[in-house]
């Protein structure tokens, strides 16, 4: 997707006010980090239970299908378009191509993102590319390339499984035929605890240096439930090896659960569908 | 990523040959082809490596900068990876060809290291100036496999780099003037040793195999690359390629990687003691062999 380099990017080498406030320590971390040994999380969920979801689908009338989720804060807009020729394509492809794009609006995160694409985003957008190319029949749509787009309006945690999951549903909300539903969730591992759907400042902590022995870092998974296949797994941290096993039967466990809610959505929206047409 | 076809035949003997654990150029499923690694030949940078794995060759040098740190990380050091997929690889890394590759090579090495590379050893004077390390990796030949040949090139070169000695700092209200040291040799080494490599795994058929080559990675249905300490601990984890996994499957790929890892950080580690024993009577190779 190009972007406008005419764009104004907005002043260079500002920094954030916040570096500048009296309380400059920051004590959200280790008061997160303490509250974490006591088993206690900060928001008062327990270490294995998700956030809240919101879901609604079919948001962006332009587009095929779309979704719009909320995991706790976190929200972000997923919108696929029509299977469309590949311009400029010379070679005949088998299989059909997904193009993914992978945007943090300039406001989703404490510090500001910029409009150019970082580094960081394009490695979302790889992630997101490779976990829904198993799940959808690409076999159906030789030569042809389905537009994938992902907007995040806040960052809150757990981005790329929420992306993930959205995506899955804007493809069933646009009717592309799949192998199965696609759902996505993250772990947070800090002092061997493991943290299902961390929140923003969850992750910064699991992603600091420790010189100690100990697990510590991010895990996401996703999974396709019925045919048991992972289609995507991200590790990014300090954990020994022998821990992958609990922490994959975890994942699935709770993308299981996950499951039951995108189903029972998708089941809704294929009801109001009827109801509104019989009307 | 480069211009090798293969028709059904072939890939169906690649794919038989792995299950038989017997693979098209004689290895088993769990081998290495053979290294060549080669320190310090560039005479401009602050630490070198070539490292050749079967026939992909790649050139990493580290150059070191002073930079003031990031607000955020006063104390922090910077280090920042760049990848060149340079055209005289492959015909595919031509204009923008290998543009996303080396994004994502660059990407990757950097999740892979951040966990475990303290970057406050970086700091110079805290909030005033840092350290910072530039570390080019360029593509001169692409033989497959090149995540894990990046990584182990660019942990060579990092144990290779060596920052020059700081002899004093002069403070002059906000301004900071650093006296370094003229001499080349006064300098101190920049402790990498204990970075992770990537270990590639391509599943293929039913089994999977360590360092795959380039056919091996079109026959294969998707590919995990585990970034390894020396100790064994996993750092990070990728999955390339449109395939999917089992989760049991992925399990065992995952502690294969880690097996091979340990016994590739300790093979590069002897290589490294090797090489500096060996300093005053080094024969230099170059680019030409």
């Amino acid at each position: 997707m190009p972007t406008n380099v005419y764009r104004i990017q907005g002043p260079e080498g500002t920094i954030p006010y916040q570096q500048y406030l009296i309380n400059k320590k920051n004590t959200k971390l280790n008061d997160i980090s303490k509250a974490l040994i006591k088993n206690v999380r900060y928001d008062g969920r327990d270490f294995l239970t998700h956030r809240q979801l919101c879901i609604k689908t079919g948001i962006v009338t332009q587009a095929k299908g779309s979704a719009y989720v909320e995991c706790g804060h976190t929200k972000l807009v997923c919108s696929v378009f029509d299977p469309k020729e590949v311009p400029n394509k010379v070679e005949y492809a088998k299989t059909g191509e997904l193009q993914c794009e992978f945007k943090f609006a300039t406001f989703s995160c404490r510090q500001r993102r910029n409009y150019m694409r970082d580094p960081e985003e394009r490695q979302l957008c790889n992630e997101l590319r490779r976990a829904l190319e198993p799940a959808i029949c690409r076999g159906e749509f030789a030569n042809f390339e389905i537009q994938i787009n992902v907007l995040v309006l806040e960052n809150d945690g757990s981005v790329l499984a929420t992306a993930i999951t959205a995506a899955g549903l804007a493809l069933m909300d646009g009717c592309i035929p799949m192998y199965d539903v696609i759902v996505a969730t993250s772990l947070g591992i800090y002092k061997n605890k493991i943290l299902v759907d961390p929140t923003f400042d969850e992750e910064t902590l699991c992603s600091t240096i420790t010189e100690k022995e100990e697990n510590r870092g991010t895990v996401m998974l996703a999974y396709m439930k019925n045919i048991q296949q992972i289609t995507d797994f991200a590790q990014n941290g300090s954990i020994n090896v022998n821990m992958f096993p609990e922490y994959v039967q975890t994942l699935i466990d709770q993308n299981c659960q996950l499951y039951k809610i995108v189903v029972s959505a998708a089941r809704n929206d294929v009801i109001d569908y009827f109801e509104n047409e019989s009307q | 990523m480069s211009l090798v076809s293969l028709n059904e035949a072939e890939k169906v003997y690649i794919i038989h040959g792995v299950e038989e654990n017997f693979r098209c150029d004689g290895r088993s499923r769990q081998d290495y082809r053979p290294l060549e690694l080669e320190m310090d030949i560039v005479s401009n940078a602050n630490g070198s490596a070539r490292l050749r794995l079967a026939n992909s060759d790649i050139l990493v040098c580290v150059k070191v900068e002073i930079d003031s740190p990031f607000p955020e990380t006063p104390k922090d050091g910077k280090i920042e990876y760049f990848v060149d997929c340079s055209a005289n690889a492959t015909p595919a890394f031509e204009g923008r060809g290998g543009e996303q590759l080396a994004a994502e090579l660059s990407r990757f090495l950097y999740l892979a290291h951040s966990p475990v590379y303290n970057l406050s050893k970086l700091c110079i004077v805290p909030g005033q100036s840092c350290w910072k390390l530039f570390v080019d990796v360029l593509i001169l030949e692409c033989g497959g496999n090149l995540f894990d040949a990046v990584s182990l090139a660019a942990k060579a070169a990092l144990c290779n780099t060596s920052l020059p000695n700081i002899v004093g700092t002069y403070e002059d209200g906000n301004n900071i003037d650093l006296q370094i040291s003229d001499d080349p040799f006064d300098t101190k080494p920049l402790d990498a040793r204990h970075l992770p490599v990537l270990v590639s795994l391509c599943k293929i058929g039913n089994n999977y195999v360590v360092d795959p080559t380039i056919e091996e990675e079109i026959c294969g249905a998707g590919c995990i690359v585990v970034s390894v300490t020396p100790k064994g601990n996993v750092t990070a984890v990728l999955k390339k390629g449109a395939g999917s996994f089992m989760p049991d499957t992925l399990n065992e790929i995952i502690l294969s990687g880690s097996h091979t890892g340990i016994v590739l950080n300790k093979a590069l580690e002897e290589t490294l003691i090797q090489d500096i024993s060996s300093n005053v009577s080094k024969q230099q190779y170059g680019f030409l062999k």
